[in-house]
């Protein structure tokens, strides 16, 4: 392979990889917490509609996100209150949310034709970074909105180990019994998780959209919700190692694409690599240690009020 | 998770007094309420248009229903909107009762549809989907009094047989634009090297790409020509990393034989660091990429719908009617008007591809393969490489 | 009447909702009053809900009902979507009693249809139809069973989280079926199907006309045959117990390792048996897209049925209903199918709200 192509090859896999990452520094949160969110993939295509709607009327890279983000926490807000304080049956609901968010989507989307607009988030190569070989362009010649996404892992992973509010949501899912002992608010601090968790979903489906002219295309999310929930496993729940995985899965999606000009592998059959990063992640889950749910995920908390 | 069961007694998850169950049906209204206000903008009026009884236009046949149905949404900007286009054009001019409804996708939705269509009363119903040959037969049989036409498809020798009557089939020979498309690009200058995204490999999309190879090596046999399958028609993200792993291996020009998808190659057209054109297919989508967009194949699908909706409404369609477009005698495979982009096409390029290729397909001097007609099969993956060019009549 | 000690004379105790004191307080009764109470409350809200998306609710529930069970042809149509259901509920429902998460159904049921078609279109088309049914049918079972091994033995030899596996495995079986459409058994010029399977691998028809074939009569045996291994053999009997606690069950000396592979063979088992009922029972090909994720639906259907085999086969009619009848939404009442969804969606969520559906509670 040409220098030239395996620098395309990182440069394209960074690019897919940010609404996955999005979505799963979501879940992962959301789960840490103790709610398994189904419905991230459904959360996901809200985003991306409302977004390509921002887009379209304001012609506005901040409007977009920003419509976007503000979906995301209303749908946080529905789904906390179904999970959390209805205490529904997690996986039913998230399937259920999933299908129906889907289908709104797409009857928003045959009603209302966007237009696509111009680049939206150019790229913006960091200086002195960017002139690096090899590692410059692979990534340091990235949109804002990549850089942003990354920024954002160091921010949850943060979060959950350097505040109190993260302490406290992560017991929220490990040992809600204590938690709750200690004085403070189970059901609180899984809503306002079950909020984030929507709201970065949303955010991977606005940048999924922003990315690609801003508009948005009915079924574009294509399972990227449902393997985000995969993501956060072999992840162990820890915003680095998402990253990472994130990023493994980008580049062996890039691989497909990268292919078509390697002669040497056109007789492979199209379909082993549309099937390889989920291999890959089968074999990421393997070769790990045996990874374990937080304790009480899933489990509605039924306490004392509040 | 562990595999702890957690059984909560079912006292405490009853709310336990009037309060709190007011409060649950509350916040229940309230969440539907919402949910209704966004879709309430995306509701009503799915059942649509077209309906013109006495709205002038000939004939006024306003007893006659016809249904499409289809996989794709009918303002999608791609192969959808132009069936839809074109049936509403022939609803309006004849004043006919027209439903159209999209976004079905397995056979036995399809299947169920048609049955329901078909149980209330349509007299056309039209599959939009080639790969639903044995559902459209199915209800055909059923309901011996409604035409169930499908395509783009041809029936095999066989379907012929044993078809029922009331079976039709249409097919758009959608090599012809793409063939023509092909030639175009490969008279431009500097274009050495051209690519396709396209979405799934089945004969249909196949044959798109494959022409437009064929169509290039008509006047450059020289040409590169790099194809990825996306397996994919919605997946703006993966187009885009399709198209930019082919900018990256130096493509120029890259035909788009998926769906809607096309607006992730607008976006890595954009983001190339040298002029790179994208030609979709289907729907004039110039406003949506003015830049980079450098025609669209038309395809004339519209009017091929519309031409067979009138002749059905009309005389109506013969047994076992087959209805075949091409650029010949259906303008399958126009091109849109290249508008900006003809200094970079060139104006002398232009003359000699309306010479060299356009007349000579419709006077026949130029024959472009069918599908299944030359060994290897257009719609076989790489037989744009692997075809002789001069065997169609293409200079050598 | 009876005296006690304080000479005060005290009536018998009478129990309460007995014909004495109130039948309508009786437990039974009050049951039946707050399901209707709960029926009557989501019927409200779907119908605001109806009204706000433009449709007329009346129409729209007869659309609903008409579509699954108005005709002898809608009525088969529904009784084979719920007998895939039931099938892939018991994909999910065998592995999550006995504590395992299953979540690649989906995926089984494509590696069972990939194999049934590759068995049934691979046959003499003069062989006799118990022989082709027969053998095409195990081809899916073997290939379902197969597929969900994987996820199993790699559950048992290395602890890798099932949940995950059969997901991600869920996205191969695509790829895969993808190849033996496009490349396997093509049919040239078409696409998106394979080669049809010979005739004589179909299932038979039960009632002339309509979809209705034999399959309700595999899946019914397949649920009573889950139901019989759960309740009555000591494999069963080692499965309940691994998911109530496994470390109890290997203190007991159940090997866990075996319980975790065969709960899997057998998941993959039933959906392999759902794809072949796709594949022989409904379509007669293998088509790209055939599942309109009836793996993920099955999951509804087993967790609202509390992974009961016999609560599976009602709660499938009830999900089967709903996916058919919402097919005849367009055609009577003006709904488009991404409507339906909305509605279906809705309905379903609404239904848990209410408690009229009440699944395994706490698991999840």
């Amino acid at each position: 392979m040409s220098e030239a192509a395996f620098i395309a090859l990182v440069v394209v896999g960074v690019q897919l990889m940010v609404p996955l990452l999005l979505a799963s520094l979501g879940e992962l949160i959301s789960e840490r917490a103790g709610v398994l969110n189904i419905g991230i993939e459904g959360c996901m295509a809200l985003g991306a509609f409302f977004a390509a709607v921002a887009v379209t009327s304001t012609d506005s890279l901040i409007a977009g996100l920003a419509l976007g983000l503000a979906v995301g926490v209303l749908t946080g807000i529905v789904l906390a209150w179904l999970y959390v304080g209805l205490g529904l049956n997690q996986i039913i609901t998230g399937l259920m949310f999933t299908i129906l968010a889907l289908g709104v989507t797409a009857a928003l989307f045959e009603r209302y034709t966007q237009s696509a607009k111009g680049t939206l988030a150019p790229r913006l190569p960091i200086p002195l970074l960017s002139d690096i070989p090899w590692i410059g362009e692979m990534f340091f010649d990235h949109s804002i909105l990549v850089y942003g996404a990354v920024a954002l892992v160091p921010v949850c992973a943060w979060f959950l180990k350097g505040t109190w509010w993260g302490l406290r949501t992560t017991s929220a899912g490990e040992n809600p019994s204590a938690l709750d002992s200690a004085g403070y608010s189970v059901r609180l601090y899984r809503s306002i998780a079950v909020v984030i968790g929507s709201t970065l979903a949303a955010l991977g489906g606005a940048v999924l959209v922003l990315a690609t002219s801003g508009r948005f295309v009915s079924g574009m999310t294509a399972g990227r919700g449902f393997i985000a929930l995969g993501v956060v496993v072999v992840a162990r729940w820890y915003p680095g190692r998402a990253l990472l995985v994130c990023l493994l899965i980008g580049i062996t999606q890039a691989l497909q694409f990268q292919v078509a000009a390697i002669d040497a592998l056109e007789s492979v059959p199209v379909d082993v690599w549309v099937a390889l990063p989920y291999l890959a992640a089968v074999l990421a889950v393997v070769i790990g240690r045996r990874a374990r749910y937080p304790s009480a995920t899933t489990i509605p908390w039924i306490g004392q009020k509040g | 998770m562990n595999a702890q069961r957690h059984e909560v007694p079912e006292s405490d998850r009853r709310p336990r007094n009037l309060v709190s169950q007011i409060r649950r049906i509350g916040g229940l209204l309230l969440i539907v309420i919402a949910a209704v206000a966004i879709a309430s903008c995306g509701g009503s009026d799915d059942s649509s248009s077209g309906s013109a009884n006495g709205d002038g236009g000939g004939g006024g046949n306003g007893d006659f229903k016809v249904a499409l149905m289809s996989e794709g949404a009918k303002n999608d900007k791609s192969f959808s909107n132009s069936v839809y286009d074109g049936a509403s054009r022939a609803a309006k001019e004849h004043g006919l009762d027209m439903e159209f409804v999209g976004s079905l996708v397995t056979p036995d939705e399809f299947l169920r549809q048609g049955n329901s269509f078909a149980s209330s009363g349509v007299d056309l119903l039209m599959f939009i989907h080639g790969g639903m040959a044995v559902q459209a037969r199915e209800v055909a049989r059923r309901f011996p009094d409604v035409t169930v036409c499908v395509g783009p498809v041809q029936p095999t020798p066989e379907e012929e047989k044993t078809d029922p009557p009331n079976m039709c089939y249409w097919d758009v020979q959608q090599q012809d634009g793409s063939f023509m498309a092909g030639a175009l690009v490969a008279m431009m200058p500097g274009v050495d090297h051209i690519g396709s995204v396209n979405a799934f490999e089945f004969a249909a999309i196949t044959r798109q790409a494959e022409g437009f190879a064929l169509g290039a090596r008509c006047i450059n046999p020289d040409i590169k020509f790099t194809q990825t399958y996306i397996e994919t028609w919605t997946d703006t993200d993966k187009a885009r990393a399709a198209a930019q792993s082919m900018i990256s291996a130096g493509v120029d020009v890259i035909l788009s034989a998926t769906d809607s998808a096309v607006v992730g190659i607008y976006e890595a057209a954009r983001d190339a660091s040298k002029p790179v054109y994208v030609i979709p297919s289907y729907f004039d989508a110039y406003e949506q990429a003015p830049d980079v967009i450098l025609t669209t194949i038309l395809h004339n699908l519209d009017g091929a719908i519309d031409d067979l909706i009138t002749q059905a409404q009309g005389e109506g369609l013969e047994d076992h009617a087959v209805l075949d477009y091409d650029f010949v005698n259906g303008d399958v495979g126009k091109l849109a008007p290249f508008r900006d982009k003809k200094k970079a096409i060139g104006a002398e390029n232009i003359e000699r591809w309306q010479t060299e290729i356009v007349d000579a397909v419709k006077s026949g001097d130029l024959e472009i393969p069918g599908t299944v007609t030359t060994d290897p099969q257009l719609g076989s993956v790489g037989s744009g490489t692997k075809l002789d060019p001069t065997e169609f009549g293409c200079k050598a | 009447m009876r005296m006690d000690s304080t000479g005060l004379a005290s009536a018998p105790p009478v129990a309460v909702g007995s014909r004495r004191d109130g039948w309508w307080k009786a437990a039974p009764v009050r049951a039946a009053v707050r399901l209707a109470g709960a029926l009557a409350l989501t019927a409200g809200l779907m119908s605001v809900l109806v009204i706000a998306l433009g449709a007329n609710p009346v129409e729209t529930f007869q659309a609903l009902w008409q579509g699954a069970f108005g005709s002898p042809f809608n009525v088969g149509s529904t009784a084979i979507v719920a007998a895939i259901l039931v099938l892939t509920a018991l994909a999910f429902a065998l592995p999550y009693t006995s504590g395992f998460l299953n979540v690649g159904g989906e995926g089984q049921m494509y590696v069972g249809a990939i194999a049934s078609a590759g068995v049934g279109l691979s046959l003499a088309p003069s062989t006799p139809v118990v022989v082709a049914l027969l053998v095409s049918v195990a081809g899916g079972v073997v290939g379902g069973s197969l597929w969900a091994g994987v996820v199993g033995v790699l559950r048992a030899w290395t602890g890798a989280n099932e949940m995950i596996t059969s997901l991600m495995l869920n996205f191969v079986a695509f790829a895969l079926a993808n190849y033996a459409v496009s490349v396997l058994w093509p049919v040239p010029g078409v696409g998106q199907q394979t080669q049809p399977v010979i005739p004589a691998a179909r299932f038979p028809e039960l009632w002339t006309n309509t979809p209705l074939n034999t399959a309700v009569l595999l899946a019914l045996a397949v649920a009573a045959g889950v139901w019989w291994i759960l309740r009555h053999t000591r494999l069963g009997f080692k499965m309940r117990v691994t998911g109530l606690s496994e470390g109890a069950a290997r203190q007991a000396g159940v090997g866990i390792r075996g319980i975790t592979t065969t709960t899997f063979l057998l998941a993959g088992g039933c959906a392999g048996a759902a794809g072949a009922i796709s594949v022989l029972g409904v379509n007669g090909a293998l088509y790209n897209g055939f599942s309109a994720d009836y793996g993920f639906i099955g999951i509804a259907v087993a967790l609202v049925a509390r992974s009961s085999p016999i609560l599976i086969v009602p709660a499938a009619v009830l999900f089967a209903a709903l996916r058919v009848g919402s097919d005849n939404l367009f055609a009577n009442a003006g709904i488009s199918p991404s409507l339906g969804a909305v509605i279906v969606g809705s309905l379903v969520i609404t239904l848990l709200a209410t408690r009229v559906l009440r699944p395994t509670a706490g698991k999840g």
